[in-house]
């Protein structure tokens, strides 16, 4: 039987778990299929019972001896992608460390390859990872690991092989393939398919609608944490969040700032399906009550030790309301579209504590040259001490302090004070109806400027009653010395004292104060 | 496709399932209506659909299935043999439970006891390709346990019910007598209410065959489903030999293989239900169709099977210990009666002429309203 081998580079990787979660591992089948030229990738959960997993694009697939090159012994051990052909609709060439199929052992023990390429005999193998492969590697004397070499420009270097399982041929009909390629998993790790499971009987979990914009604004806004929705969930949302598909619409966010960018992606004509159901880009901001602040992020190429790094993204911030769910709030890096990890809620590692504020903040950052060599080799995060993502999160921080939150602040500005007039409005309305509803005549509030005489006297207000109305003259609330918040409320203790005065007795004119100031307080 | 039939034209089977499965199918519906009918619950049904699953879009065209509120097939449940074809069948039918794996190894991997069939993690044994298969072939089993009742199980299985090389009675009986008593369990509906069958509507459809029976179940067909029930009751010589041509069972086996077939096969449907505390609704019986598969080896015969089965009244927990229900075991005689006294319909004769060409055109309608869901990207 054939083996499959792995180069030490990727050794490690490959036992130790490369990959955070589920969807970073398709995350690197979707690329394939993408460098692939597919316009359709479907990924089967066998959703609910998550039994089995197949992952099917209709690209232009890959022949038995491209296969077999890559398992005995091309397996991270292959540098980028170098085809000479370009890819269709102006793709850019994700390109990856070749460890993308086997990528997938993360949650299972074998599976199967089936392709149909675009020339050539289609073919089918069964890969059989080893079981408990990284113990079997560990030991002193592995029968895995063997002597092998590496060749590096014209020079031979000692190098190690690792085993890590077997493959065999299946037979196949051409006839009843689709071209593309086919990665069938039926034995998947019972931990993957119970934690899938467990997350659809969770006290929040809700069935996830065919329409993918539904589950957006239906749920995913509503929902505080993915957590509480639980794995499959999870796993739409980050294949949505990190893959290269278009956005929900083109003014998906405010004032069309995605909307030249969204017509780049659709133009690419790479469709993900999970379950039947086409994702989009989980982004959605609109309707909230205190509006949006967007930034756009489109700095100047720069050199950074002689390379380019150019990138340009936005930076939007939902005002006064905390982004759902709570993963949506950070920066996300996307280098050739493609998401590195997820949104980075500490903003590159941003300095400045805003607050509450951090958390109305989303963006994105399309990396268009440089930034690879940051790259750390799970291709979900970044070496943060890499002069170019140094550049990168110098530039983010400057957006973030000098035009993002000073915008954030000035409307907070706003919007206070918007606030504050709205309260006065109504609480002048309130003392007019408190008075009027104990008064047996119309009531007339008049509010005039304090005198010097009125400030020297203390004499502030007064109250008149004719034989149909009364007036009360009360000073202007800027007038009274006192606390600026406490203005309006003395403005309106004095309005109610002149009514109570009006009483023919202290007695009387006790209990009607009492009456009109219990009265004020219950609408304040 | 299987035996290079091609089951998707198939006038012959769309006749099946539009003229005989529909009909039953929308009775059982009406029935789910008729007991809750503020807040009825969705029907369940379990099948063997194949990829295509043109039996179940048939149901949700005609409005017997519903989907979710996420437009999902929820309530739909099926076997295939192969993880592709799961895939497939969800693509048609998306969000249908598919349990990958023979139907009667995993349905009898229950006669092992009362292990714990829900997924956990293992304290002792190591994380091997073993260990977890066997773990996940449990799993399947107690999800298809837990997926219990259906109100339609519609057993399409394209096999023979029994195989030479079985024991007696075969695994599939044995598989439909799990099946039968998983059927008493309680569920959830769809509506959130808990509930229980007191019917459901069985289909069956087998080859007719093998001819080549070891003598184990020519006895079992011969003796038990045939001559002893001949035996004890009187009524039933009558049609039988009406049937036989005035043979006696024995002969009437040996001389027409087939048709003694069709007799014993029916009737020992009829008996495992009640076996399993239930019985076949004589008001219709049991309804037999046949017809011709062509094959490259041969042609080869297709019994189907259709019924509405009741429960048992009392049930057997307020019965005595091997006591059957008296409208039970009336219902089962006139159900004998009535598969030694009518005749199985050949669906060739029915489908001719006018009938023929709305056939044609109702499952050209089908075949695009599957379209709706998907297209394979080759069609």
């Amino acid at each position: 039987m054939p083996k499959i081998r792995v180069h030490e580079r990727a050794l490690a990787h490959l036992s130790r778990g490369l990959y955070r979660s589920p969807a970073s591992a398709l995350r690197e089948l979707v690329s394939n299929a993408w460098d692939a030229n597919a316009t359709r990738l479907e990924i089967d959960t066998n959703y609910p019972n998550f039994f089995q997993l197949s992952i099917e694009d209709n690209g232009d697939g890959f022949t038995r001896d491209e296969f077999e090159s890559l398992m005995s012994g091309g397996i991270g051990n292959s540098l980028k992608r170098t085809d000479p052909e370009p890819l269709k609709f102006n793709r850019p060439t994700i390109g990856r460390l070749g460890i993308g199929m086997l990528g997938i052992a993360q949650i299972c023990g074998s599976f199967t390859v089936t392709s149909k390429p675009k020339i050539g005999k289609p073919f089918k193998a069964r890969v059989n990872l080893y079981d408990l492969a990284k113990e079997k590697m560990d030991e002193k004397k592995s029968e895995l690991i063997h002597d092998a070499t590496t060749t590096v420009g014209t020079e031979e270097l000692p190098s190690k092989i690792v085993d890590v399982g077997t493959y065999d041929f299946e037979d196949v009909k051409g006839d009843t393939l689709s071209k593309g390629t086919r990665i069938l998993v039926d034995d998947v790790s019972p931990i993957f398919t119970i934690a899938f499971k467990e997350s659809l009987t969770f006290e929040d979990y809700k069935p996830v609608p065919m329409e993918w914009k539904k589950g957006v604004t239906d749920v995913l806004n509503k929902a505080p944490s993915l957590q509480v929705l639980g794995d499959y969930w999870r796993l739409l949302w980050e294949l949505s969040a990190a893959c290269p598909v278009p956005y929900l619409a083109d003014d998906a966010l405010p004032r069309g700032i995605v909307k030249e960018r969204n017509a780049t992606l659709e133009s690419y004509r790479f469709g993900l399906y999970v379950d039947g159901r086409q994702l989009y880009k989980p982004v959605w901001l609109k309707g909230n009550p205190g509006g949006y602040t967007t930034t756009l992020v489109n700095p100047p190429v720069q050199k950074v030790y002689g390379k380019n790094l150019s990138f340009s993204g936005y930076i939007a911030v939902q005002e006064g309301l905390q982004l759902k769910p709570d993963e949506q709030r950070g920066i996300l890096i996307r280098i050739k579209n493609v998401g590195i990890g997820y949104y980075d809620q500490s903003m590159l590692d941003y300095r400045s504590n805003e607050g509450p504020r951090s958390r109305w903040v989303t963006g994105e950052i399309y990396i268009q040259e440089g930034l690879e060599d940051a790259l750390n080799v799970d291709r979900d995060s970044f070496n943060r001490f890499h002069p170019e993502f140094r550049a990168l999160q110098t530039h983010v921080h400057d957006v973030l302090r000098e035009e993002v939150f000073p915008a954030v602040y000035k409307k907070i500005e706003v919007r206070s004070e918007e606030r504050r007039s709205k309260i006065a409005t109504k609480r002048t309305a309130d003392v007019r109806s408190v008075v009027q509803d104990h008064a047996d005549r119309s009531v007339r509030i008049v509010r005039k400027s304090a005198t010097e005489e009125d400030q020297e006297n203390v004499s502030f207000s007064s109250a008149h009653r004719s034989r149909d109305s009364v007036e009360i003259t009360v000073p202007k609330e800027d007038d009274l010395p006192t606390k600026k918040a406490s203005r309006q409320l003395a403005q309106a203790v004095l309005t109610i004292f002149e009514v109570a005065l009006l009483e023919s007795d202290k007695s009387a004119q006790r209990k009607k104060f009492t009456e009109l100031l219990l009265d004020l307080l219950k609408r304040w | 496709m299987a035996d290079g039939f091609a089951f998707e034209d198939c006038l012959l089977k769309h006749y099946i399932r539009k003229e005989v499965w529909l009909p039953f199918c929308r009775d059982r519906l009406r029935k789910i209506r008729a007991a809750d009918a503020r807040n009825p619950r969705r029907l369940r049904y379990f099948t063997f659909c194949a990829v295509g699953a043109l039996d179940v879009l048939l149901l949700d065209r005609e409005k017997v299935i519903r989907k979710s509120n996420t437009d999902e097939f929820d309530t739909v449940f099926f076997f295939d043999k192969s993880a592709e074809a799961i895939i497939e069948t969800c693509k048609r039918i998306r969000g249908a439970n598919g349990f990958p794996g023979d139907f009667a190894e995993i349905v009898l991997m229950a006669a092992d006891g009362d292990e714990q069939l829900e997924l956990h993690i293992l304290p002792d044994e190591r994380d091997t390709k073993a260990v977890r298969q066997k773990q996940m072939k449990k799993a399947q089993l107690g999800q298809f346990i837990e997926s219990f009742p259906f109100d339609v199980v519609n057993l399409d299985v394209e096999q023979y019910l029994f195989r030479p090389k079985e024991n007696l009675p075969g695994v599939l009986t044995n598989a439909m007598r799990k099946l039968l008593e998983w059927q008493r369990r309680e569920g959830i509906g769809s509506n959130g209410k808990p509930f229980t069958l007191d019917g459901f509507t069985l289909m069956f459809t087998t080859k007719v065959g093998p001819s080549a029976l070891p003598e184990d179940y020519m006895s079992y067909l011969r003796d038990y489903c045939l001559v002893n029930n001949l035996a004890a009751h009187q009524e039933l010589n009558a049609p039988f030999l009406k049937k036989s041509n005035g043979k006696d069972p024995a002969q009437f086996f040996q001389d027409d293989f087939d048709g003694a077939f069709k007799l014993a096969v029916p009737k020992s449907l009829s008996e495992l239900a009640l076996e399993q505390d239930w019985y076949i609704d004589d008001a219709k019986g049991i309804q037999v169709y046949q017809f011709d598969r062509p094959h490259t080896e041969g042609s080869y015969r297709m019994l189907h099977m259709a019924m509405a089965v009741k429960r048992q009244e009392p049930p057997k927990e307020r019965r005595a210990p091997g006591q059957q229900a008296n409208d039970a075991l009336g219902a089962h005689k006139n159900t004998i009666v009535k598969i030694f006294d009518e005749d199985v319909i050949a669906v060739e004769t029915l489908v001719v002429g006018k009938k023929e060409n709305e056939l044609k055109v109702d499952l050209e309608k089908l075949l695009k309203h599957r379209a709706r869901y998907y297209t394979p990207p080759d069609a």
